[in-house]
């Protein structure tokens, strides 16, 4: 799946009473199904899935995906959030705290203010058996683990049968441990699925794991894009992981 | 202390004033509440201060405003009357406008509040999954935003069933018509009828307790 993202925008915020404004120009295309954004906190990743997924309108540039014109500033185009057909993973997984793990899951699905078909049921049952948390199909969100919670909202965003899902910094919420797991489990969805994933992160193992592009980010501007699973066609893998550490800490070691 | 038919009847049109005055102050105060906590528009902040105005104004003032507006003389009586043959004053309806009007800003003033503390994620989660913004309003706000509304609604109970001053002013005191509670209580009093002063009172204590107490659980917080 081709994404092709050229956005412009600014964003106004208040922060402690003082006005601030943060601007963006971010610009960089893939063909590949598993994308890492790199940078910095503050340096503008969220704010490019947000724009991505429609939940805030750069003001000016293209946002592609497949054959599809999400946004085109030039032609007046701007599709809502609702008919990209875009998973969003949230940071904080952003589950419906008074719906079922089964309701959750099956948002998507509901044909609102109709209840849930039964054939509908069975789908959502079927999926959160593919993430192991079947049983707890009847429990609230507030009674899951960490890895639960991304589990279903991973299941709720697969189940909307999205063109691309989005992952905000889905593991920084959890222990090592956890994380290692996590993400050997996001790998494996990936591959299952074919879904094309965009995956926010600070985090080198992210990287080394998901990159097969790897944009990396800096003061709300694309620093660098590589093509990383290229690279690793063409030469040693042993080679190129390193290289693109280095990379990666540079804009770190920038910041500072 | 024994309640008398008379009571009773006094005690049902107080709960029928009260209920529809909540009805309409919740329609009317969720809605707006609603646009409050998601719109930014020029005049929010003045226009917010006149909705909370019946909170902190005194009755009779209100009660006042109301006659100039629905008296038979008043701006919009007559054009009520004519078109929809509503008469408010010195009627039980008139008496569910004054007690609207006084209870609406508890319910607009807590909707808001609950609005405002639904997590934006949420709704945004909601649109990523292809909800349009009637399902995102009751799918996602309305249900989280529910214990703080229905706290609000409680208190406007509360508020319209011991409603007076404003309620006086505009439907009159007519035992049988529009005498509610509170004013039969003051009926009492003013006669010397202790016997029936202590049950009345006895009685809109109990019911203010009762709603209290419901509000109370409403407002704490989830388990």
């Amino acid at each position: 799946m081709r994404l092709s993202v050229d956005i412009e925008l600014t964003l106004k915020t208040q922060q402690r009473r003082k006005a601030r404004e943060f601007s963006l120009h971010a610009r960089f295309e893939s063909a590949e199904n598993r994308m890492v954004i790199f940078g910095p906190s503050g340096s503008g990743k969220s704010v490019t899935l947000q724009a991505i997924a429609g939940l805030i309108q750069p003001t000016r540039g293209h946002i592609r995906l497949g054959e599809r014109t999400l946004f085109d500033s030039a032609a007046g185009i701007s599709l809502p959030a609702r008919t990209r057909r875009i998973g969003y993973v949230f940071q904080d997984y952003a589950l419906f705290p008074h719906l079922t793990v089964l309701q959750n899951a099956g948002y998507a699905l509901r044909q609102w203010p109709r209840p849930l078909s039964r054939e509908a049921r069975e789908r959502i049952l079927h999926m959160l058996d593919v993430f192991g948390v079947a049983a707890l199909a009847n429990n609230l969100p507030s009674e899951l683990s960490g890895g639960q919670r991304q589990r279903v909202a991973l299941a709720r965003a697969l189940l909307h049968e999205p063109e691309v899902i989005l992952l905000d910094e889905p593991f920084s919420a959890m222990d090592l441990l956890l994380r290692d797991r996590m993400r050997e489990e996001l790998v494996a969805i990936q591959a299952r699925f074919k879904v094309p994933i965009v995956l926010i992160t600070h985090d080198l193992k992210d990287v080394r794991a998901l990159a097969d592009t790897l944009v990396i980010y800096q003061y709300g501007a694309v620093a660098k894009v590589l093509p990383c699973r290229d690279m690793c066609r063409h030469e040693d893998e042993a080679l190129v992981w390193p290289r693109v550490f280095e990379e990666c800490g540079g804009v770190f070691n920038a910041a500072i | 202390m024994e309640l008398t038919a008379a009571d009773w009847q006094t005690l049902r049109l107080t709960l029928k004033v009260a209920s529809l005055a909540t009805l309409y102050a919740l329609l009317l105060g969720v809605s707006l509440a609603w646009v409050f906590a998601r719109f930014r528009f020029i005049g929010r902040d003045v226009l917010d201060a006149v909705l909370t105005l019946p909170m902190v104004l005194p009755p009779t003032v209100l009660g006042y405003y109301l006659l100039v507006l629905f008296g038979q003389r008043g701006a919009l009586g007559p054009w009520l009357e004519e078109n929809f043959g509503i008469q408010l004053v010195f009627t039980w309806q008139g008496a569910v406008v004054a007690a609207a009007i006084v209870a609406f800003p508890l319910v607009f003033k807590s909707a808001r509040a609950a609005f405002e503390d639904v997590e934006k994620n949420m709704e945004q989660a909601a649109r990523t999954l292809g909800s349009r913004e009637i399902g995102v309003f009751f799918r996602v706000s309305l249900p989280l935003a529910m214990r703080g509304i229905v706290a609000g609604m409680l208190l406007a109970f509360a508020r319209a069933m011991g409603e007076f001053g404003a309620t006086l002013m505009v439907a009159g005191n007519l035992p049988g018509r529009t005498q509610t509670l509170s004013m039969a209580v003051y009926d009492a009093v003013m006669a010397g009828d202790d016997v029936r002063a202590n049950t009345l009172v006895l009685l809109i204590s109990v019911v203010c307790v009762t709603i209290l107490a419901l509000s109370g659980y409403f407002l704490s917080p989830k388990r």
